[in-house]
């Protein structure tokens, strides 16, 4: 819910709005941020998998990487415009934060775990500089699409409802 | 953070080590100690594990398991067998968040980096033993760094309280 009105954001509302004839929040509903992170998450598997086989991936895995990112600035911009989070929105962060980093850390590290066992007989991992940067930009990714996801998850259906009214 | 339920396992140890009051395991200044070493012991562990000597993955897995030990430890002395209130959640939360952000950050940060040095000579690891001291790196790493978060965001009077319970 916007605090602060941000004339720009309600004029791009607006126009959206003229030429859709509907309300541009329900395209930012929690159901399609979840939906919108699962994709930018397989293009990002996807581009890594292709950067494995030697073709050109590693585009693809960053821009699902800076979509995420960028998704996700222009989600807390047009909820809150330039007001501070409050105690509720604070929480919120902390977990969805919580839970994208912590998963991520725990794959990579079960994954680094198995390739002590595995690399040996075949299992992948990077070896030439265009999958070592996939990889990294992988590992960022992969932690803003979950606490996306997560965030839109727990964020209440009453407030989607909310701002749609707003 | 003071104690609803007293557990009897984390006071019994209390009890045998008898440590100083403000030396207490368990509180927040020692944990972040405790824990900042662990960091040293694993990252010479590391080094070690690179430059091939086995006892380098063993260091790096105690330095993991201590860490989750101490986690533990901790909860059960603040805790008891009583659920975390609001506030404890939101320290875990804000901490988990801190820790894993800063592995996950710096993994891929070096993984970067490798994408443009490991020509050069900059280490990774390729043989087994590297790779499993690596994921027990990570993995102790995000578990240090969560516990350095979390004691430091206890506030010093709930560290004195904990003692004269």
């Amino acid at each position: 819910m916007a605090y602060g009105n941000n004339e720009v954001v309600t004029g791009i509302d607006r126009v959206a709005m003229a030429v859709t004839g509907q309300e541009t929040t329900t395209v930012i509903a929690r159901r399609v941020a979840i939906f919108g992170n699962l994709v930018l998450m397989a293009a990002s598997i996807a581009g890594l998998v292709l950067t494995a086989q030697g073709q050109s991936g590693r585009w693809l895995v960053f821009v699902a990487m800076i979509s995420a990112s960028t998704y996700s600035g222009l989600i807390e911009y047009q909820q809150r415009g330039k007001a501070p989070r409050d105690e509720r929105e604070w929480a919120i962060f902390w977990k969805a934060l919580a839970i994208g980093a912590f998963v991520t850390c725990v794959l990579a590290g079960f994954w680094v775990m198995l390739l002590g066992r595995f690399a040996d007989q075949g299992m992948w991992y990077p070896d030439r500089s265009e999958e070592w940067e996939a990889a990294g930009l992988f590992i960022i990714g992969l932690m803003i699409q979950i606490t996306n996801i997560a965030k839109a998850w727990m964020t209440p259906a009453y407030a989607a409802e909310l701002l749609d009214d707003d | 953070m003071m104690a609803y339920g007293e557990n009897e396992a984390a006071r019994r140890m209390g009890q045998l080590l008898g440590r100083p009051r403000n030396l207490a395991l368990t509180g927040p200044l020692m944990s972040i100690i405790v824990n900042l070493l662990l960091i040293a012991v694993a990252l010479a562990g590391l080094v070690a594990a690179a430059n091939g000597l086995r006892f380098g993955q063993t260091l790096v897995f105690g330095a993991m398991i201590w860490s989750i030990t101490h986690t533990i430890h901790v909860r059960a002395k603040i805790g008891g067998n009583s659920p975390p209130d609001e506030r404890e959640r939101a320290v875990a939360a804000e901490a988990m968040a801190f820790g894993g952000f800063m592995a996950a950050s710096l993994v891929s940060i070096w993984f970067l980096f490798l994408g443009v040095f490991a020509d050069d000579g900059m280490w990774f690891p390729q043989e087994s033993r590297e790779w499993q001291a690596l994921g027990f790196f990570v993995t102790g790493l995000t578990t240090q760094a969560t516990n350095i978060a979390a004691a430091w965001k206890t506030p010093a009077y709930s560290g004195v309280l904990m003692d004269e319970h």
